[in-house]
């Protein structure tokens, strides 16, 4: 069975140009970034030293 | 191992090599053998982008990593989607704007023959040493799991994946990368079904992260470094003690962040093994887009990853642990000669175990977090400290590895604490399945700097220098020639490397020494118009230097290396650029 190639469909970027998708990127991951910060911050306690 | 696994591995492995060997057809020419005739759909790159970085170090070292040491790891890639979207906007319409081969090429339209030289030669000796570590570590695993001499393994794995890449190209390297990213998700959420499993009839998931972060192991993201002197301290200083700086601390947010940054940038741009998936595609949004698919499955993929450690390591506190996981370990411990020692050390650690299981459920059992009680979690860290210092103790006896100064030192086995776990209680059929898995990540990381490799020395090498008038015919066939030539090369180089400590980390060291220079020089191409030939052979030569000064005057991470390099590489070009402009006035 031949791999399937490109569709016609992916020419265009993505939600009407690549400015959008890039803030979109940037914008995620900041709010990973958040999400992570907040989870360290609710349940990790460092370890003291011996 | 059950013959029921060694079935779904022995198959697993049997497809993929045919799954590679059938792409033959699309690897007659040059385009063909090196850029899949520029006919890959993004989502397939995409994966491929993935699967190559993933490697099996992925799942041994990263679960190690989060067992030993948390989370903090995922730091590491907090700079990568934004290194995605540079890399968008500035390198992809450089690369897709002519016809190259390598991203080398680009760089003699722009400073001549002897940087792109240079640059290609930094990708081979980079990516060479590195792939003898990508093919030890899972040899090492497969030893320990099925019986088999590491060296058997390293062979194994060596010769099957060369056989598929030199046949098939780039095309066979994608579509079996393709099926071994698919192999290793699987395996990777069947280990944390299994893990949910047996942790959840005891703890809640709340609990079970209360436990693990009053341990310190859920430590994603540290934005007050441990350390907040900003004068990186000499070398010699450091080794007679002293207060660290900022600069050795290994994974924060802002060494992932900047440090991060510059490594992606670098080893997604400008290293041939993943800058080829650029080049593959039909044009610059289809590259686009196979590059943006890693920005955004990267971190929770990574998250995930370390959460299994973290879960492997809670798995371990709850239902006990051994006291060593290396295979060598438990077989010298066995000996007559280490015999009693060892059974002193069992003896306390049987009593540290007990000691921290009490201390664990009597943290699990107040209500308002580990907070609300200090004596309580006072307790609980030290019981877990107490733990960690009696299996340092053990891999140190054991271990038989010596410091600079003759001193016994720890022999870690943070590779090998997945292994004993998946060998250990994976039930039948998903053992092989992840195994496969493991196999999965070391071929889909080989493959891809198999192909690159022999693709540099072709097109950046070869064709360049030796031969420039040979024709497309002879070229691929010594691109398969070559193909062979770097898998024998990479298998023996794995068969003489004896690592220690985490695989993963090593990988990323051997990087940052040539990345942050590769990136450089990139940077120098696009930001300083004025930059010619002899500022870009001194600039990579400059990049280069300061990291090694760095490496040898001063206590810095790695992570900053990249930096380091990438800085060296503009402020010495820039300079030399700006005295040529000078006399020529």
């Amino acid at each position: 069975m031949p791999d399937p190639v490109p569709s016609p469909g992916t020419d265009g970027p993505p939600l009407g140009g690549w400015p959008r998708v890039y803030a979109l990127v940037c914008v995620l991951a900041v709010v990973v970034m958040l999400l992570l910060w907040w989870f360290t911050a609710h349940f990790n306690l460092r370890m003291e030293a011996a | 191992m059950r013959t029921i696994d060694w079935i779904v591995f022995a198959l697993f492995l049997a497809y993929v090599v045919w799954d590679g060997v059938r792409r033959r057809d699309a690897a007659d020419s040059l385009e063909g053998y090196f850029a899949g005739g520029r006919r890959i759909p993004w989502w397939a790159a995409g994966l491929s982008i993935m699967a190559t970085q993933a490697s099996a170090i992925t799942i041994i070292g990263t679960t190690g990593q989060g067992h030993e040491y948390g989370m903090d790891f995922v730091q590491t890639y907090f700079g990568l989607p934004f290194a995605m979207v540079l890399l968008c906007i500035f390198l992809v319409p450089l690369y897709r704007s002519r016809a190259i081969l390598t991203p080398y090429e680009y760089l003699e339209g722009r400073f001549g023959p002897v940087t792109r030289t240079l640059a290609s030669l930094l990708f081979l000796g980079s990516r060479c040493l590195a792939l003898g570590v990508v093919i030890y570590a899972p040899s090492v695993a497969l030893s320990a799991m099925i019986g088999l001499q590491t060296w058997e393994s390293v062979v194994v794995i060596g010769t099957l994946t060369t056989l598929y890449t030199v046949v098939g190209g780039v095309s066979a390297v994608i579509w079996t990368d393709v099926k071994q990213m698919t192999v290793i998700v699987l395996g990777l959420l069947l280990i944390l079904c299994v893990l949910l499993r047996d942790l959840l009839p005891v703890f809640s998931f709340g609990q079970l992260l209360d436990l693990a972060g009053a341990a310190g192991k859920l430590n994603a993201l540290e934005v007050e470094p441990a350390h907040t002197g900003l004068w990186p301290r000499l070398a010699d200083a450091a080794a007679d003690g002293g207060t660290p700086s900022f600069w050795e601390e290994k994974y924060n947010v802002w060494s992932g962040l900047f440090g991060g940054l510059f490594l992606h940038l670098s080893y997604f741009g400008c290293d041939h093994s993943q800058a080829q998936r650029l080049l593959t595609s039909k044009d610059a949004q289809q590259s686009r887009l196979s590059l943006l698919m890693s920005a955004f499955a990267k971190v929770p993929m990574q998250v995930l990853v370390l959460l299994i450690g973290v879960l492997m390591w809670l798995f371990y506190t709850v239902h006990g642990q051994p006291l060593l996981y290396k295979t060598t370990h438990v077989e010298r411990a066995a000996t007559a000669e280490m015999q009693p020692q060892v059974a002193v050390l069992e003896q306390r650690f049987a009593a540290a175990l007990r000691e921290r299981t009490a201390q664990m459920q009597r943290l699990a059992t107040i209500a308002d977090g580990p907070e609300s009680d200090p004596a309580a979690l006072r307790d609980y860290q030290a019981s877990v400290r107490a733990v960690i210092a009696i299996r340092r103790e053990a891999r140190t006896l054991v271990g038989g590895q010596v410091d600079g100064d003759g001193r016994p030192k720890d022999d870690e086995d943070t590779n090998d604490i997945f292994c004993r776990f998946v060998l250990d209680q994976m039930p039948p059929v998903v053992l092989g399945l992840i195994i496969a898995a493991i196999f999965a990540a070391a071929m889909s990381s080989i493959d891809s700097v198999l192909n690159a490799l022999s693709g540099a020395t072709v097109v950046d090498i070869y064709r360049r220098w030796l031969r420039p008038q040979c024709s497309e015919a002879h070229a691929v066939r010594v691109g398969k020639l070559l193909t062979l030539v770097w898998g024998v090369v990479a298998t023996g180089m794995a068969l003489f490397f004896a690592g220690g400590g985490s695989v993963v980390e090593q990988i990323n060291k051997f990087g940052s020494f040539f990345y942050g220079s590769l990136l450089g020089i990139f940077a120098l191409a696009l930001f300083v118009p004025r930059a010619g030939a002899v500022a870009g052979a001194l600039g990579l030569c400059g990049g280069m230097t300061a990291v090694l000064a760095v490496h040898w005057t001063l206590r810095v991470e790695f992570l900053w290396y990249n930096v380091v390099g990438c800085v060296g590489v503009l402020a010495v070009g820039g300079l030399v650029a700006l005295v040529e402009r000078r006399r020529t006035r």
